[in-house]
């Protein structure tokens, strides 16, 4: 086997140049080919790929957060070294609480959503599948798409009426939002009465500026323009004494982190 | 040889899915400094079809595959040097 594997480097070394601009064809043709066939089917091979990454995600995040996260699992194996009967016992009561204690999260959250979507004809409810703070640009994962009616400019809300997003993308059952202050977006935002334009500078903060001496101060909410929603509080607000306007940081009272159900609003029930 | 190029592979598809975006290029650099490693090309893909959307504000479509087949050719001096060495 060694011998073979040595036979193999060594030939592959030899062919070099030509062997190399081979496989760069074959890897240029498969690559177009997979894109050709993504574009032809409609997107059938992107949305492949998103229900496999999505089967990823929630298998994971179902196994840590039945395992109470890796801290809980080194106490366990230091439990097992100690007493293995004892340990099963706690693992037991240990398991039933932390599920206790994730049910009463996910009803919590639930609870807050169903007053929007009494509010709001056609509110789907769907959970955030992809974790917030790793995806590129601002971009995230939720599970709903076209079966369940969410179509493209949708509104993202969180619980207490704090938008975070719009749907970008739309697959048939899973859809890819962009965060409200992703990098380059826009939004109309309002605050103290007056009309402010917010750009997204990424890590969910926005900018805008306003007029020196507007009446805002730290904590201030930020309405979304055309909606009942708020976009954001004020975090931070800069300027020297000659500006004739302030810079204001803005951002959204969310934790990203522990974010589980939005409501997805579609734009005619505002 | 294997085991390690296995190793950066599969941290690359975690990184696309569970860290922050860099990860996937820090990991998709190490492949291509030592292998000649093709597969971060579809990596690539899978990067683009998950997160990049219509309209977001890049000069080239799928810009993490043309990343990915950028870093490999960048680096193919730097791989032949050290196949010489």
């Amino acid at each position: 086997m060694r011998f073979y594997l040595r036979t193999m480097k060594f030939s592959h070394h030899k062919r070099g140049g030509a062997y190399g601009a081979r496989v760069a064809v074959i890897v240029f043709l498969v690559a177009v080919l997979l894109i050709s066939a993504d574009f032809i089917g409609g997107g059938a091979v992107r949305s492949f790929v998103r229900l496999g990454a999505v089967f990823i995600w929630e298998s994971a995040y179902g196994a840590v957060e039945v395992f109470g996260g890796f801290p809980n699992l080194r106490t366990r194996r230091l439990l097992a070294e100690e007493n293995a009967g004892l340990k099963r016992e706690i693992d037991k009561l240990k398991f039933l609480f932390l599920r206790n204690e994730i049910l009463e999260k996910e009803n919590t959250a639930l609870r807050e959503l169903v007053g929007l979507s009494d509010a709001y004809e056609g509110g789907v409810a769907a959970r955030i599948v992809s974790p917030a703070q790793t995806a590129a640009s601002g971009t995230f994962v939720v599970s709903a798409g076209a079966s369940e009616g969410v179509s493209e400019g949708d509104l993202v809300v969180a619980a207490h009426g704090v938008a975070i997003g719009r749907i970008a993308d739309v697959g048939e059952r899973v859809s890819s939002a962009r965060l409200l202050f992703a990098p380059n977006e826009k939004v109309e935002g309002n605050v103290a009465g007056d009309a402010v334009l917010i750009s997204g500078r990424g890590t969910h903060t926005g900018v805008f500026e306003i007029p020196r001496g507007a009446d805002i101060s730290l904590g201030q909410t930020v309405d979304l323009s055309g909606t009942p929603f708020a976009a954001g509080i004020i975090g931070r607000v800069v300027f020297s004494g000659q500006d004739a306007v302030w810079t204001v940081y803005v951002r959204p009272p969310v934790d990203f982190g522990s974010l589980i159900f939005v409501e997805i609003i579609p734009l005619p029930s505002l | 040889m294997t085991a390690g190029r296995v190793t950066l592979g599969l941290a690359s598809i975690v990184s696309i899915l569970f860290f922050p975006f860099w990860t996937f290029f820090l990991f998709s650099a190490a492949l291509a400094v030592r292998w000649r490693a093709w597969e971060i090309v579809f990596l690539g893909l899978i990067f683009d079809w998950l997160y990049v959307l219509p309209g977001m504000p890049f000069f080239v479509p799928f810009p993490a595959t043309l990343t990915a087949a950028l870093l490999l050719a960048a680096f193919e001096p730097f791989r032949r040097r050290l196949r010489n060495q």
